[in-house]
């Protein structure tokens, strides 16, 4: 009963209107949250939390470094689930979705390069080295910055995602070469620290921060995300009945 | 799902196979060309020719860092437990260095099996505590490199903050 | 009430650019929504011969 629904409901969020109406009412919630946990985060990152025995206070750049990078991969990966669904069942909003992950990755991307280079000059004594972890998340970058321009260059769009979710596909294999790149090689970056199985190398006291913005991070990808599809969605279709009669109607809101 | 469905599941699956594999041989080729640095126990064993750049990469060896009082000379041992190379390196250290602490120093062997660095970098070691709990597991003696204890280790961690 | 930090510049800096960075994620949808509602309003009005020519 339950799991029939929940097929149902994944079934009306194919349809543009239904799709739209559902970004409308979920994303503000997803914003408020983003900015509770924020404000929270931010609160143990400078009050509570101490400095480390070596880094000191550079310590607090890690509490947005981190984050950022684990969405940065994390969004990549959902983003190729949404281009595998799109590819299969040629599901559009699925298609404009995957697309719009892009933008939002390459964000959390460029956050994750600038603070680590930032953190690096005092610590590591370089702004940048190519080492494979630094290089792997350049590599990411760039495979974002490709899927938006691939995508952008197409005049028919359902088109222009088509192609650019097969590049989102083949960009796929750099996710595991970032995450094992500490581990294949010698690098300058420092291996793991949090472990889901097993004990992390960081002192608890040290930890709650770090959960917060992790967790206001991710409502931050969902809430933009569903932002930039609701454009896309009405964009493309601008020529379409639903929309008419929402501009005729009491407006978009 | 349909007959059509699943062929496009099948060739998504191939083509990510056959990046994943093709991607896979070419760093397993690269593995030399892809790691950062090299320890001591590879420059002792191999014959890396005097003059060519290379990275060596180790922990700053217990009671080996000396400086000129002068100038910003500064020479200490990076060793892996087995072999110790010498470092010779004139300029700023990154904040990080400390006896103990993992290092990767840029230059050139000479003639007298002695590193020449023009450049020294930090590794962090992943660990992230607060100084009064490091200054606890210190007191404890948990401190040593490669079974040598490092003596000043309570004022360094004192002067790292 | 702002804490006092060592590598205060560093720390600043890094959280700087989370912040544009962040404003510029909720900003860009908000101004293209904006002109995009623009844009349909308009050729709808087209359309209905609603229009008013701004230069006739």
């Amino acid at each position: 009963m339950i799991w029939k629904s929940i097929k149902v409901g994944f079934h009306r969020l194919g349809s543009p209107p239904t799709f739209y109406r559902f970004c409308l009412l979920l994303s503000p919630w997803l914003w408020a949250g983003f900015a509770i946990c924020t404000i929270i985060g931010l609160y143990y990152a400078f009050y509570v939390v101490p400095p480390d025995y070596q880094q000191s206070d550079t310590v607090r750049i890690l509490y947005i470094h981190v984050p950022a990078a684990w969405q940065a991969m994390a969004g990549y990966v959902v983003m190729a689930i949404l281009a595998m669904i799109a590819l299969v069942w040629r599901i559009r909003t699925t298609e404009i979705m995957a697309m719009m992950c892009a933008p939002i990755g390459a964000a959390f991307t460029l956050i994750c390069l600038a603070t680590g280079s930032i953190w690096g000059r005092p610590m590591w004594g370089t702004w940048w080295e190519w080492d494979a972890r630094l290089t792997s998340m350049l590599v990411l970058l760039f495979i974002y910055l490709g899927i938006m321009g691939l995508y952008a260059a197409f005049e028919d769009r359902r088109k222009g995602a088509r192609v650019a979710c097969i590049l989102v596909l083949v960009g796929l294999v750099n996710i595991p070469i970032i995450h094992f790149s500490v581990e294949w090689w010698t690098t300058l970056h420092q291996g793991k620290t949090i472990r889901i199985f097993g004990e992390s190398s960081m002192h608890y006291s040290m930890m709650p921060p770090l959960i917060w913005m992790t967790i206001a991070v991710k409502l931050m990808f969902g809430a933009a995300l569903l932002d930039r599809s609701r454009n896309e969605l009405l964009s493309q279709d601008r020529r379409k009945g639903w929309v008419a009669k929402k501009l005729l109607g009491k407006g978009v809101k | 799902m349909t007959p059509t469905r699943k062929k496009r599941l099948a060739v998504i699956g191939l083509m990510v196979l056959g990046v994943s594999t093709a991607t896979a041989i070419a760093l397993v080729a690269l593995n030399d060309n892809i790691r950062f640095s090299i320890g001591p126990s590879e420059i002792v064993a191999g014959d890396f020719p005097e003059g060519r750049q290379l990275r060596l990469g180790g922990l700053v060896a217990a009671g080996s860092v000396s400086r000129d009082p002068t100038s910003l000379l500064v020479t200490f041992d990076v060793t892996d437990c087995i072999h110790d190379i010498t470092v010779n390196f004139n300029g700023i250290l990154p904040d990080l260095f400390r006896e103990g602490q993992g290092v990767i120093a840029h230059g050139t062997l000479d003639a007298n099996g002695m590193f020449q660095a023009h450049e020294v970098l930090a590794r962090h070691d992943e660990t992230y505590m607060p100084p009064e709990v490091a200054r606890a597991m210190a007191l404890a003696g948990g401190n040593e490199v490669c079974g040598e204890p490092i003596e000043d280790h309570i004022a360094s961690v004192e002067a790292g903050y | 009430m702002i804490p006092e930090l060592e590598y205060a510049s560093f720390v600043w800096s890094s959280y700087g650019i989370f912040a544009v960075v962040v404003a510029w994620q909720i900003l860009q949808p908000v101004l293209y929504r904006r002109r995009l509602m623009a844009e349909l309003r308009e050729e709808q009005a087209l359309q209905s011969g609603e229009y008013d020519d701004p230069n006739p």
